[in-house]
């Protein structure tokens, strides 16, 4: 019951989940059957704690307190402990001993913290911080229990990130008697969801990147500090906190993003992006690249689903957080503008813009959406399916979300990523 | 069936999606854990050390820039990268595609995305002239050629590979992807 009353409290989750659930194939509904049971079992029983940690900033690359902060609450019984479990070393190249370099990181002298709060009976919610002087370059990885009075716990899955300032931005190849030095970076972990190792585990997450800007580094344009806090507070917000529904999508699904940060080297002005040796070498790593910038311009991404592709977000709009959903819904997704005036083209699965109204019917029909929807974008010859609501490729506010057939594609890269592989 | 996936419908989104930790922040100050212990963990017991070994492999990394018809190969960069970020997936996309060749045989092929199209805010779709691409190529064996193919621009190129690697295969212990010294 509880269950179903959340959903109902929540139109778009709902619109969400109806969509994933359509777009999930049976092999895959059977694939989660069973943690879809034991979700039943585990979230549907009072008396069953829940979890929820996160780090604060997200990053910051020069020295700083870093803190950990767990928050458990329980029904029908009390919160008896939280344990953090943090694993902190030194950013390294991998794997050790190795040729070539890895654009992923590895991590040396770590040290394994255990630590806890204990609380008086009584407490239904309850919090428990860790805090990290960070000097140096550090990439700490935790993970959260807690356990209720009643003997049940809860965890959190492996978070990794980095802090402080990034000691990998140059490769030593040793070539015997010869060492040659190469410009080329390891990505830094923002948000790195480590929990599931495993050859499946890299391509089950979308790898977002993050890049400063060449205005970062002009005269009155901030530096990398700015870039780092900046980043920190878009992505806090538009997949923690914020409350408003542009950035529902990312909010409810925040487990299939990796979130990443790369050095400086971009330069993006319209739709004309020059990426250097350490910033292009990362893009290969990861499905899309946001570069962040200062000043004042159109944004322009490219039209792609993943596979490298890029975006210019303007870090200083008020409505940044709409922003980035919507550029990487092009470069992420593929989705087209729906608004007469802008992109309207798609590559997305299936296609939110369609060339005729008879492509839109039938779009919309194969998706369970109502054909009669359709309508055309403008005069421009494009259709789109609206459902009257505010779609977020049609608009820039923060009141637009994904609908119809954009809300489609988004839930089938969900699907797709719960099915091993998002692209 | 339907009951069943109406069932699965009802749970899979609170199971699956995190709760907001918004509002748990907002329970008051947290208390300040109490370490309980501290232990070195050896490199090769970190696990982070462990999951970049089972998830990257070694792929030769292309960075170029595709200007009209003419592609030129940038930087190639023999590099451990995640498994994921090969990629070979088709959709309706230009893509790019680069194969590995050793004597016109193919050894590996990664594919990515064409930039070529994209979309600026208030403007419309845009296509690009001059675009840069990177992309990853699995490496386990020696390729004497790579071919770059970008059909929406026409672009069929081939690069000799050996003067790519050349630097790396000095080493005192060259790669599986250098070619056999002579004994």
């Amino acid at each position: 019951m509880a269950l179903a009353v959340r959903i109902r409290d929540s139109s778009v989750t709902s619109n969400i989940a109806v969509s994933i659930m359509r777009s999930l194939q049976a092999r895959q509904v059977r694939r989660l059957a069973p943690a879809v049971c034991l979700g039943v079992v585990l979230a549907g029983c009072a008396g069953t704690p829940r979890i929820t940690a996160l780090h604060d900033p997200l990053y910051r690359a020069d020295g700083h307190t870093s803190t950990i902060t767990a928050t458990a609450r329980v029904t029908q019984s009390s919160i008896a402990e939280i344990r953090i479990e943090a694993i902190s070393g030194t950013p390294a190249w991998c794997p050790t001993g190795s040729l070539v370099p890895s654009l992923m990181p590895c991590r040396t002298n770590a040290v394994n913290i255990v630590s806890a709060c204990g609380f008086s009976a009584g407490r239904t919610e309850a919090s428990c911080a860790l805090n990290r002087t960070i000097t140096g370059g550090r990439m700490i990885s935790y993970r959260t229990t807690t356990r209720a009075a009643n003997g049940r716990t809860a965890s959190t899955p492996w978070v990794t990130y980095a802090a402080g300032p990034w000691p990998l931005t140059e490769y030593q190849l040793n070539l015997g008697i010869i060492r040659v030095q190469l410009d080329i970076e390891a990505a830094r972990p923002v948000i790195w969801r480590t929990d599931a190792p495993g050859p499946a585990a890299a391509a089950d997450k979308i790898d977002l990147g993050f890049v400063p800007d060449a205005d970062y580094f002009a005269a009155g344009g901030g530096n990398y500090r700015q870039f780092s806090d900046d980043i920190s507070s878009i992505a806090t917000r538009t997949f923690y906190t914020d409350t408003r529904p542009s950035t529902n999508f990312t909010r409810t699904w925040r487990n299939i993003y990796n979130l990443w940060a790369g050095p400086r080297g971009a330069d993006g002005e319209g739709c004309t992006r020059n990426f250097n040796q350490q910033t292009n070498a990362i893009r290969a790593a990861l499905d899309g690249v946001a570069i962040v910038h200062r000043n004042a311009f159109r944004d322009c991404a490219t039209l792609t689903r993943g596979g490298g592709g890029a975006g210019t977000v303007e870090s200083t709009q008020s409505n940044v957080l709409q922003l980035l959903v919507h550029e990487s819904g092009h470069f992420l997704f593929g989705l087209g503008d729906e608004y007469s005036g802008g992109g309207n083209s798609a590559v997305s699965l299936p296609k939110n813009v369609l060339g005729s109204q008879s492509s839109c019917q039938s779009t919309s029909t194969a998706n369970s959406l109502p054909s009669g929807q359709c309508v055309q974008i403008g005069t421009t010859g494009t259709w789109r399916n609206d459902d009257g609501q505010i779609s977020m490729m049609a608009s820039s506010s923060l009141d637009s979300d994904f609908r119809t057939l954009s809300l489609r594609a988004v839930s089938n890269m969900v699907s797709a990523c719960s099915g091993g592989s998002c692209y | 069936m339907r009951t069943l996936a109406a069932t699965l419908l009802l749970v899979a989104v609170p199971v699956l999606a995190q709760p907001a930790p918004d509002r748990a922040a907002t329970a008051g100050q947290p208390a300040q854990a109490e370490v309980i212990s501290e232990k070195p963990i050896p490199d090769a017991d970190d696990p982070i050390n462990r999951q970049a070994e089972a998830d990257t492999v070694e792929a030769l990394v292309l960075l170029m820039t595709l200007d009209g018809r003419e592609a030129r190969l940038e930087q190639a960069i023999p590099a451990r990268v995640p498994r994921g970020a090969i990629q070979k997936r088709q959709d309706e996309s230009d893509r790019v595609t680069v194969i590995a060749l050793a004597g016109g045989r193919e050894l590996a092929r990664a594919s990515v995305p064409d930039q070529l199209i994209n979309i600026e805010e208030e403007t419309g779709v845009v296509t690009l002239q001059r675009r840069q691409i990177s992309l990853a190529v699995p490496l386990d064996r020696a390729p004497d050629q790579l071919r770059v193919l970008a059909p929406a621009s026409g672009v069929d190129m081939a690069v000799d590979a050996g003067p790519l690697l050349a630097p790396w295969c000095r080493s005192e212990r060259p790669g599986p992807w250098c070619p056999r010294r002579p004994q």
